[in-house]
């Protein structure tokens, strides 16, 4: 069965944002893995495209295991804001980190790395 | 055009990320989402784990206050236990302990740790600690394997870290814990040692000296106590013993240089009681017969907690009672037939030396010559800051710095290489007293009162450490100018000793150890014998001692000032005064004498210290203080003058009266001691949502059952109750805070109400592991 190619990249690109959010602790991880998102060779793509993509694999990271409310409670005082504020920056500010980067490398980069046949429709 | 665009707008967010924005953490570390400490969950102390181990198969079970039992066949399994669980608790604990002596904290925390680290990174500990490991495996290898068995343990649960269960500190901090290093035991022994034994009180005596001369200095400031109360009352040493362990040398005072040392740390034991109580009676005075010993140190009492209760039974040999993460031992505790515990012999051992250098700072003067000044440069890393470079000198009477433009040399016995794992580890396989006695015998620092008893019903007590003898028993800068004015550690266990003492008990509370002119050598700032004068008047006087007894011991809250003072309350105090000639000075919550003494104690220092004009940094020793007011009809003052003792009482009581009043208002109820004297438990990091809020608590710095000044935060920090049985001990104990140092955790603070009201868990004797005692287990195979 031939894999449609678009939903591959996008699934691929879901699954890696996933895998490097849920499992890893490391800033220049998540925007490492989003250079690498921004250069697979997935047509027409717009820079709100990254943003659902990164939106999407915030979902699923909660869905898999939602802050508890201990450590909701206790973050929120350490950090003086409400514990729904919090969560709603933490996804603002990882989702502006994906997209930005992921834009910015498939802008600059994605045409370098795959060959043109892979752009063709 | 787009590209670049997004290429600046890229750019510019990663930067901005990386920044402080107001009181916001940094938005890298803390508000994406693999970062994030909303990943953290409790869920990995709550399941059953299968690990390997290199040593052998291994048993954990935790108990329903986390303290983890540990089941192995060798020494080197139950290290590497060890090393898992304390890792597994307090990795932020040790992971910033190690920072500290290693001077890395501004690596982290940023510029607001740079004095630490400058404070720190002149003894280069960095590198010795590697040197002392290599010693170590050298001499001792059975220890080296027990060092690398534990490092092990770290870095197997290091290695195991998922975002969800790094602790949450490292997530505040943005950093990962570093790799735990076989010699990172050395950093644990110094950073223990600084705050038992480290001060910079020579520096401020000097600026005291300078300002109120020598005759008031002599007053106020004395070699020996007035009262004492001895920890060894028969002891004795001919003259010749004594000229033999005090060096001969002319030593001399920096005198009248003027200076002022600011940023000196000073340590006024009044303030902060870093001190401990420790007593043991024989058998004769037990109720059960057999000995009973008792330890509770004083420490600073924060979350997570400076103790961490272990118990290991290795072949079926029990090692159990509170150990310090970082360090695979029982600090004070117990095996199957000997029990140990420790207070601080708080002696001087820090000595600034003036050293004579040269216009161009390169070389100074020594028994005549110029000796160049050796410079080394210590490079700090600082977080959000430009990285900083320090000079240090090295020289004879050690590293020299420039403090209020001079080169001062400071000789600490925290630069001393010494192994004291090697009596930990004798203590955990001491099978007498007199075993555990010789383990004793490696010991330098900080130096200690050791309390011992075995089952064979021996009791007994050693002061073990380094002592400074100083021929010149007198506070202050000296003069470094010739090679003998460096006075080096002597130890003195062969001296203070007492083995089965004709009392039948024996105790300490950091009081002088002995009533002998040698004492003015050792130090010139003791703790006040108050606590120890209580200690022997309740074993006196309490019915044979039984746990019970022992509970009250370490609760009581007498004020020891107050049999000192209550001639002068009385005279001193108006319509108070018939409350005062009945009062028995204890110190409890639900009642106002205490709030009015301990005031007046504060005031009555006050007074002493502005007619004195020493300034409050380092002022004469509250007991001295209240002894010669007491006793004496006038005191000396500034200006040649003297004032009659009772005026100054009496103004004392005035002001502190006016004091109250202004801060309570004329409503007596609020006076109660409960609203004044309030304790706080806070979080190492000062994190409000982290630490306990502050609640009522009894006591004051001079009962048995302690606390520091407003509010307090020096407290007895763990105590144990040792009762040694010839089939075996029984024991209670408890810690303040909770075994764990995650605030997720049900054992984070789970023992705060418990040491208050002094509740203590029991000593569960177990043979064997079965997993269905324990809330949580871990296996270990090979």
């Amino acid at each position: 069965m031939r894999i449609p190619s678009q939903f591959f990249w996008y699934f691929l690109a879901l699954v890696s944002l996933v895998h490097v959010q849920f499992n890893m602790a490391n800033f220049w991880l998540l925007v490492g893995a989003s250079v690498v998102i921004g250069c697979l060779p997935i047509r027409g793509v717009r820079w709100w495209h990254f943003a659902m993509l990164s939106l999407a694999s915030l979902l699923c990271c909660m869905a898999l295991k939602f802050p508890e409310a201990k450590t909701r409670n206790m973050l929120a005082s350490v950090s003086h804001l409400p514990a729904p504020l919090l969560i709603v920056m933490t996804m603002v500010v990882t989702a502006i980190t994906v997209t930005l980067t992921s834009f910015t490398s498939h802008l600059l980069l994605a045409r370098s790395f795959f060959p043109p046949s892979l752009w063709k429709r | 055009m787009k590209k670049l665009l997004f290429l600046v707008l890229t750019a510019s967010w990663l930067w901005a990320a990386q920044q402080n924005w107001g009181s916001l953490p940094v938005l890298a570390q803390f508000f994406t989402w693999p970062t994030s400490p909303l990943k953290i969950d409790q869920r990995f102390t709550l399941s059953e784990r299968f690990e390997r181990s290199p040593y052998g198969p291994v048993s954990v079970g935790y108990d329903s206050l986390g303290i983890p039992y540990i089941f192995a066949e060798n020494d080197e399994a139950a290290d590497y236990a060890t090393g898992f669980v304390h890792a597994r608790d307090r990795l932020f604990q040790m992971e910033m302990a190690v920072r500290v002596v290693k001077g890395q904290l501004s690596a982290v925390a940023g510029e607001r740790a740079l004095q630490s680290d400058l404070f720190w990174r002149k003894f280069q500990f960095d590198s010795l600690a590697v040197i002392w490991y290599q010693g170590m495996a050298d001499s001792v290898p059975e220890l080296a394997k027990r060092m690398e068995a534990y490092a092990a343990g770290v870095n197997h649960y290091i290695g195991r870290l998922t975002p969800a269960s790094l602790p949450l500190e490292f997530h505040l901090l943005g950093i990962q814990p570093s790799e735990w290093k076989k010699e990172n035991m050395f950093y644990l022994l110094r950073f223990m040692s600084h705050i038992l034994t480290y001060n910079e009180n020579d520096l401020a005596a000097s600026e005291v000296n300078a300002r109120i001369g020598p005759e008031l200095s002599s007053f106020w400031y004395p070699h020996t106590t007035r009262t004492p109360h001895p920890i060894y009352p028969d002891f004795s040493l001919t003259d010749s013993m004594m000229q033999e362990l005090i060096p001969r040398v002319s030593e001399e005072l920096d005198q009248g240089s003027g200076h002022s040392y600011p940023q000196a740390r000073v340590v006024n034991l009044d303030d902060t009681p870093l001190g401990s109580n420790n007593w043991v009676v024989r058998g004769s005075q037990s109720a059960s017969t057999y000995p009973l010993l008792c330890n509770d140190t004083h420490l600073e009492i924060a979350l997570p907690s400076t103790w961490y209760e272990i118990h290991k039974s290795v072949g079926g040999h029990i090692r159990r009672g509170l150990s310090i993460a970082g360090s695979p031992f029982v600090i004070s505790g117990f095996n199957n037939d000997v029990a140990w515990g420790m207070t601080n012999a708080t002696w001087d051992l820090v000595d600034f030396y003036a050293l004579e250098v040269n216009s161009e700072g390169t070389h100074y003067k020594l028994d005549g010559r110029w000796e160049p000044l050796r410079p080394f440069t210590a490079d700090i890393a600082v977080k959000g800051g430009k990285p900083v470079k320090k000079t240090y000198y090295s020289t004879h009477f050690g590293v020299a710095d420039t403090l209020a433009g001079r080169y001062l040399a400071v000789h600490w016995i925290g630069q001393h290489p010494s192994n004291e794992g090697l009596t930990f580890h004798g203590f955990e396989k001491a099978r007498s007293l007199a075993e555990a006695q010789a383990a004793l015998e490696h010991y330098w620092q900080p130096p200690q009162n050791f309390v011992l008893a075995d089952r064979s019903g021996h009791i007994g007590g050693v002061t073990a450490g380094g002592a400074c003898l100083h021929p010149l028993p007198a506070k202050g800068i000296r003069k470094g100018t010739r090679r003998d004015q460096l006075i080096g550690f002597t130890r003195l266990q062969a001296y203070l000793n007492s083995v089965d003492p004709p009392s039948d008990y024996w105790h300490s509370a950091n009081q002088e150890q002995i009533n002998h002119p040698l004492a003015a050598h050792i130090s010139t700032r003791y703790e006040s014998s108050g606590r120890g004068r209580r200690i022997t008047d309740l074993i006196d006087t309490l019915p044979p001692l039984n746990f019970y007894g022992m509970r009250q011991m370490h609760m009581d809250v007498v004020d020891m000032d107050f049999p000192i003072l209550r001639d002068v309350l009385v005279k001193v105090s108006g319509p108070m005064n018939i409350w005062f000639s009945v009062w028995d000075g204890r110190m409890d919550t639900a009642h106002v004498l205490p709030t009015m003494f301990y005031s007046f104690k504060n005031h009555l220092r006050n007074r002493v210290v502005a007619h004195l004009g020493c300034g409050d940094r380092l002022p004469p020793l509250e007991q001295h203080i209240f002894t010669v007011l007491a006793s004496e009809d006038s005191v000396p003052i500034a200006g040649g003058r003297r004032l009659a003792s009772l005026a100054l009482a009496k103004e004392a009581w005035d002001s502190s009266m006016v004091d109250l009043l202004l801060k309570f208002g004329e409503d007596g109820s609020k006076l109660v001691y409960g609203k004044f004297h309030r304790t706080l438990i806070a979080h190492r990091l000062k994190l409000p949502a982290l630490s306990i809020p502050e609640f009522a608590s009894p006591g004051s710095n001079r009962t048995v059952n302690v606390a520091s000044r407003l509010p307090s935060t020096h407290a007895a920090s763990m105590r144990t109750i040792i009762e040694m049985r010839p089939e075996g001990p029984r024991a209670l104990m408890h810690l303040t805070g909770g075994q764990s140092g995650r605030f997720n955790s049900p054992n984070y603070s789970d023992q705060v109400q418990t040491w208050l009201d002094g509740h203590y868990h029991a000593f569960r004797p177990v043979g064997t592991f079965k997993e269905d005692d324990y809330v949580s287990t871990y296996r270990f195979d090979r």
